[in-house]
């Protein structure tokens, strides 16, 4: 499988945060997941891998195409002065980024003198499909209909490659769910690809083939999402019990005034070593093998890494 | 960069209603004072406001970090501003010949003159001006790029009154060292007819290339 998106050891400095040596690739035809808590450096990844922020150290690639780490005469991080291969990626920020006083009519016209690849009709689809019209300007839409008009602009040209840097955050859960299936069938032929950073888990859980998990600059995993959310569980059980749960199996752990949650990342590892019975063996204490959602994974995993950045 | 052009001009499309009322206020007033140096000088500054506007705009909704996920370098988003720049000052240029012709040949028609053809408009004044407001354009663009619009419109703001206390100041020192209007004028006419034109070009250009540079050095530092 070709990788539509690889990163290898991005390292990027500033005075307070540094991005840390991350690496991950992403498959052609898929819908990666990008989450972290709010400054973990989803966006200096993003910006990095886009060639708009210098980085320190690090290899990317984006769709066959190499990132330059210092920028060049002409101010662009790629290696190659052909700027054409940017018309196979749409992106959408978190705001829209268009001046408020422009009417919707007039951004086609723009953006055909931007983009070579740029199809009227599928614009003027999108934008009906979406109930957006076309006299009103941009600072008399809802955030929803601004976003999708981000959304819009960013699959009306030749994009095969779509990165969503928090699209989502700040909308309601009916807008969001019409955005999701616009990415699903986007990616439907497998040449596609989406790349859907957020810190709404839920948006991730419905659509991501693959998760990729950002903490203080650091990536923790990257997982297949079907694995994660059946492999791994959540054990919750009285403090002795947790005693008998393979140490190489266990990603955190949370003790309250109950007992003990432990986030465990194989399930069968768990059950073929016998946990059941003996964990009734030690305790009369009811427990229970749960679930996780990709949040329980992100809150657990967070906070083993702050522990282990803390010894 | 065509649609980076285009999308300035949309923007300001939205305004236009506004600035032309406001502009014909403007040449009102000149034809009733009958000078038109007045509504010239202030279509001169509209549109030196109008290009910061524009990159306020782009601040306001980070219309530049856009831009460079698209096929833009920092180049084209750099030249597209100048070219902005020209067209406004230019049209500007353009319409305040016409409404200075307007102000000063038209009234002297209507009210009866027969000399209306020997117009008191001074053109060659008209276009030394927009030479001028362009290089204030050229000093103003790389330190919106620099400091940032607001910072920049301030600083701008200084440089316009700068030149108005230097004209003025010059002009007062000039009358307290015994120097009349008449030897000013003896003084300004000894000059070659061609210097005329060649200082405020070459100042121009020279202030136009010299800021196009330093705009694209820092664009090409900055962490957008």
């Amino acid at each position: 499988m070709q990788n539509a998106v690889t990163v290898k050891n991005l390292t990027k400095r500033y005075e307070d945060f540094t991005l840390n040596d991350v690496s991950f690739q992403i498959p052609t035809g898929s819908v990666v997941g990008f989450v972290g808590e709010n400054g973990a450096g989803k966006s200096t990844t993003i910006l990095a891998l886009l060639g708009i922020i210098p980085v320190d150290a690090g290899e990317m690639e984006l769709l066959g195409h190499r990132i330059r780490k210092k920028r060049n005469a002409s101010g662009r991080d790629d290696v190659s002065a052909d700027e054409s291969w940017r018309e196979q990626i749409g992106v959408v920020f978190d705001e829209c980024n268009f001046s408020t006083e422009l009417k919707l009519k007039f951004i086609s016209g723009i953006m055909k003198n931007i983009y070579r690849t740029w199809d009227e009709n599928k614009f003027l689809d999108y934008l009906q499909r979406f109930e957006l019209p076309l006299n009103k300007k941009v600072k008399e839409l809802s955030k929803g209909m601004k976003m999708k008009l981000s959304i819009a602009v960013a699959l009306s040209h030749d994009s095969r490659l779509l990165i969503l840097d928090e699209a989502t955050s700040g909308l309601d859960p009916i807008i969001r769910s019409e955005i999701l299936d616009i990415f699903r069938g986007f990616i439907e032929d497998g040449e596609h690809t989406v790349f859907l950073s957020s810190h709404i888990t839920s948006d991730i859980e419905k659509i991501a083939d693959y998760v990729i998990l950002i903490h203080k600059g650091r990536l923790l995993f990257m997982e297949s999402k079907d694995e994660l959310l059946y492999r791994y569980g959540i054990v919750r059980c009285a403090r002795e019990q947790a005693e008998l749960i393979p140490r190489e199996i266990i990603v955190g752990r949370e003790v309250n005034g109950f007992g003990v949650s432990v986030l465990i990342k194989d399930k069968d590892a768990l059950m073929a070593g016998g946990f059941m019975d003996k964990a009734r063996g030690v305790s009369e204490s009811p427990f229970a093998l749960d679930r996780v959602s990709i949040e329980d994974v992100l809150l657990y995993f967070v906070k083993a890494a702050d522990e282990t950045q803390g010894k | 960069m065509k649609g980076l052009v285009l999308k300035d001009l949309y923007y300001l499309r939205g305004f236009a209603r506004q600035y032309l009322l406001v502009f014909a206020f403007m040449a009102l007033w000149s034809v009733l004072i009958k000078n038109a140096s007045f509504a010239v000088t202030y279509l001169l500054v509209m549109g030196n406001s109008l290009v910061l506007s524009t990159l306020s705009m782009d601040d306001a909704v980070s219309f530049n970090r856009f831009a460079l996920t698209m096929p833009v370098n920092m180049k084209m988003l750099v030249k597209a501003k100048y070219v902005v720049m020209v067209l406004l000052e230019g049209g500007m240029l353009l319409t305040g010949l016409l409404t200075g012709f307007l102000v000063e040949v038209m009234p002297r028609r209507i009210n009866g003159g027969s000399r209306w053809i020997y117009t008191s408009f001074e053109w060659e004044g008209t276009v030394v001006l927009f030479m001028l407001f362009m290089t204030v354009g050229s000093v103003s663009l790389p330190m919106v790029y620099k400091l940032g619009v607001e910072k920049a419109r301030n600083i701008h703001m200084m440089i316009l009154l700068g030149l108005a206390v230097l004209v003025f100041g010059g002009l007062k020192l000039a009358q307290m060292a015994g120097l009349s209007m008449e030897n000013l004028n003896e003084i300004l006419e000894a000059i070659p007819e061609g210097m005329w034109a060649a200082i405020p070009v070459g100042v121009c250009m020279a202030a136009l290339m010299i800021s196009y540079g330093a705009s694209l050095r820092i664009v090409r530092n900055k962490e957008w």
